[in-house]
């Protein structure tokens, strides 16, 4: 049996597809229920979602068995399931000193901040890096790591999302070459192995147990309010009993913020973006009648919008609220921008990579996208106009990251944010003004140029 | 508002006011979005044999299984088209062991079924022994129960070391007879209407081996029911 399999993680048996040695097993591993029962209550041991099932089914015991549907996906935990573990215990290679072989510069909030984390890090404690979206969060978290690494933790980096852990891996591997890496995310065709630097999704975080001295949360404002719990349950049970939490954010939600306030949390906050020029700040335009209602569709007040940009030769991205919206409103475009090429996304779409990859290289004049292209993407100069963004997908959050994508290039540093919209919503009002209040600390902290 | 079994997107379910005042509330399972993916097999024009999408009168399969079975009298229906989505859907139901998800076809099965007078005897396709030990289920027999249908397990599998979803087309024609009737229930299908509940007809292979084999027992008709096609 492969120990190292088991080492900080917390498996079913039918995920280990090596050969199984009853004997060794019961020597060696540590071993859990599936379910925790309590005052018959029901609770999953690998991802903490409490059981509301109310009748039980046939099970591969012969008995009949509730089941956690929650984290199904991950392999069937039953109420006759074990989990099995084994104590990290940091069994990892030496090599040559320093591990860091990232030569980059950092800007002055960027080396701040990275200070600040290498000493979360040093005394094991929790930190908020609140960021600006285009602040350069990845570059001031090598420092940290590559520290940590040098003595011997396991460190991971977790992520909501499959696109930016795969960004990501290359970036990592080469600021540190030799240092062994995994990257873990549902459907990987690549086994797993015992690595001292690791990046995951968050959803994978569940297979693990006690087992890193580092754990690095990317964009935890990015989940609905729903299932915060659970991430919160999966990178408690991910992170070793004595060991460092750096959450990433660039919109942290109101309870957040006021953790941040009461300092209940340590926090570094990075109010500019790497050049060193202001977030854009949106503007709010009040739209008397939707495109769909009105009859002559071209005087409309966003077709004059979009006619102007096409006219100035500048990119722009539309956000539309629903996809359903979007099929509605695409004859009345092919109507109105019969000379323009443009293209529409949303998460269903699977020439997805190819159209953002068209608009970034200049082929399309706009994109018409979901609030699936509200983080993590970067175009190099454009304008965004976000319709009906009084809509309920809107978040605060939301806002805040959609406007993030204007202006990211230190070559064009600035653009136009418009939220078109039939009532104020305090979403759009509250995220304007933390654009405003990230300025202002910024310009006060003198990171502006 | 509840979350779509599926997908897990918070959706709001609608009433009419009759249904809000003279109806227990049902939960719907499936949100608008993923419940339109499963297309509805009784609205399209159909195969008279085997129940798939078909414009003329039979396909060509279930022309070559009237020569195979030439006394059988043979009518298939299925709820829904079995198209990429219910794949998906079934990988997970099946393979993955969610059997809550079974709950999705409760109203469709039970609409189905209760057509028939309460005399007739419902038998679901038994699955394999290795099957049962992989899964520890058997797919029909929790649709059917979630349902609230009353089903006899008539029908016996007897030991086949291969699973038919992981074989090719060819192959599963050649597989041999796998079914039997259980000595016991032989007397509760003679002179009875019988139909038989299966989760996919894929060649039809499966279910001719499983009506053959309750043919034997003198039922009156037999029709044969599954949820995909």
């Amino acid at each position: 049996m492969d120990e190292t399999i088991f080492y900080g993680r917390h498996l079913l048996r039918s995920e280990y597809t090596g050969e199984w040695d009853e004997e060794e097993e019961a020597m060696r591993l540590i071993v859990t229920e599936g379910f925790n029962k309590e005052n018959s209550q029901l609770t999953c041991n690998r991802c903490g979602t409490l059981c509301t099932m109310t009748v039980s089914y046939p099970c591969v015991c012969q008995n009949r068995c509730k089941y956690c549907r929650q984290c199904i996906k991950l392999g069937k935990i039953t109420e006759c399931s074990h989990l099995y573990s084994l104590e990290e215990p940091n069994q990892f290679p030496k090599y040559a000193y320093p591990y860091l072989k990232w030569t980059g510069t950092l800007s002055k909030q960027q080396a701040q901040a990275s200070k600040d984390i290498r000493e979360s890090i040093d005394h094991n404690s929790d930190r908020m890096i609140w960021a600006v979206a285009g602040a350069g969060k990845t570059e001031m978290l090598f420092e940290g790591v590559g520290q940590a690494l040098e003595e011997g933790k396991r460190v991971c980096l977790a992520t909501p999302r499959v696109d930016v852990a795969l960004e990501l891996a290359p970036r990592l591997i080469k600021a540190f070459p030799e240092v062994s890496l995994a990257v873990l995310y549902g459907g990987t065709e690549v086994p797993y192995q015992y690595t001292q630097l690791v990046i995951s999704t968050t959803h994978q975080l569940y297979r693990f147990k006690e087992a890193f001295d580092v754990l690095i949360i990317d964009e935890v404002d990015a989940f609905p309010y729903y299932l915060n719990d659970a991430l919160y349950f999966a990178s408690e049970k991910a992170r070793k009993i004595v060991s460092s939490v750096i959450y990433l954010t660039a919109t942290p939600d109101k309870s957040m913020q006021k953790r941040i306030k009461r300092r209940e949390i340590e926090a570094s906050i990075l109010p500019a973006r790497y050049h060193g020029r202001p977030l854009p700040v949106p503007v709010g335009i009040w739209v008397k009648k939707s495109i769909l209602k009105t009859k002559q569709n071209d005087t409309h007040i966003i077709i004059r919008h979009m006619k102007r940009l096409i006219e100035e030769g500048k990119q722009f991205l539309l956000f539309i609220p629903t996809i359903s919206l979007m099929e509605q409103l695409m004859p009345i475009f092919e109507h109105s921008f019969k000379q323009s090429t443009f293209e529409w996304v949303h998460s269903q779409d699977p020439h997805r990579k190819e159209k953002v990859k068209k608009m970034r290289e200049g082929g399309l004049q706009f994109l018409m996208t979901t609030t699936i292209l509200e983080r993590g993407v970067t175009f190099p100069n454009i304008d965004v106009i976000v319709m009906n963004a009084d809509h309920r997908v809107f978040t605060e959050a939301a806002l805040v990251q959609i406007a993030g994508r204007v202006g990211r290039a230190p070559d064009y540093p600035s653009g136009e944010v418009t939220y078109y919209h039939e009532v104020w919503t305090r979403a759009m009002k509250n995220a304007i003004k933390q654009i405003k209040n990230m300025n202002a600390v910024a310009a006060r902290s003198g990171y502006l140029v | 508002m509840n979350g779509c079994m599926w997908c897990g997107t918070h959706f709001d379910s609608t009433y009419s006011f009759t249904e809000l005042l003279f109806r227990p509330l049902k939960k719907e399972r499936l949100c608008g979005a993923c419940q339109s993916e499963f297309i509805l097999l009784r609205e399209c024009p159909l195969c008279r044999g085997c129940g798939r999408r078909h414009e003329d009168t039979y396909c060509q399969d279930c022309i070559k299984w009237q020569k195979l079975y030439p006394n059988y009298s043979f009518s298939n229906q299925s709820l829904f088209a079995y198209n990429v989505f219910a794949k998906e859907f079934m990988e997970a139901f099946k393979f993955n062991g969610d059997a809550e998800l079974g709950q999705v076809f409760s109203k469709e099965v039970k609409a189905m079924l209760q057509k028939e007078d309460k005399h007739t005897v419902i038998v679901p396709i038994p699955i394999s022994q290795r099957s049962k030990e992989i899964r520890g289920f058997n797919q029909t027999e929790i649709v059917l129960k979630q349902a609230g249908i009353i089903y006899q397990n008539c029908l016996e599998h007897i030991d086949n070391p291969e699973n038919q979803s992981k074989k090719d087309r060819r192959n599963r024609m050649l597989s041999p007879q796998p079914f039997h009737v259980i000595d016991s229930e032989v007397g509760l299908l003679k002179q009875k209407k019988v139909v038989i509940v299966d989760d996919v007809y894929t060649t039809g292979r499966t279910l001719f081996h499983a009506a053959d084999a309750v043919s034997q027992c003198g039922p009156t008709s037999i029709k044969t029911i599954t949820l995909f096609r």
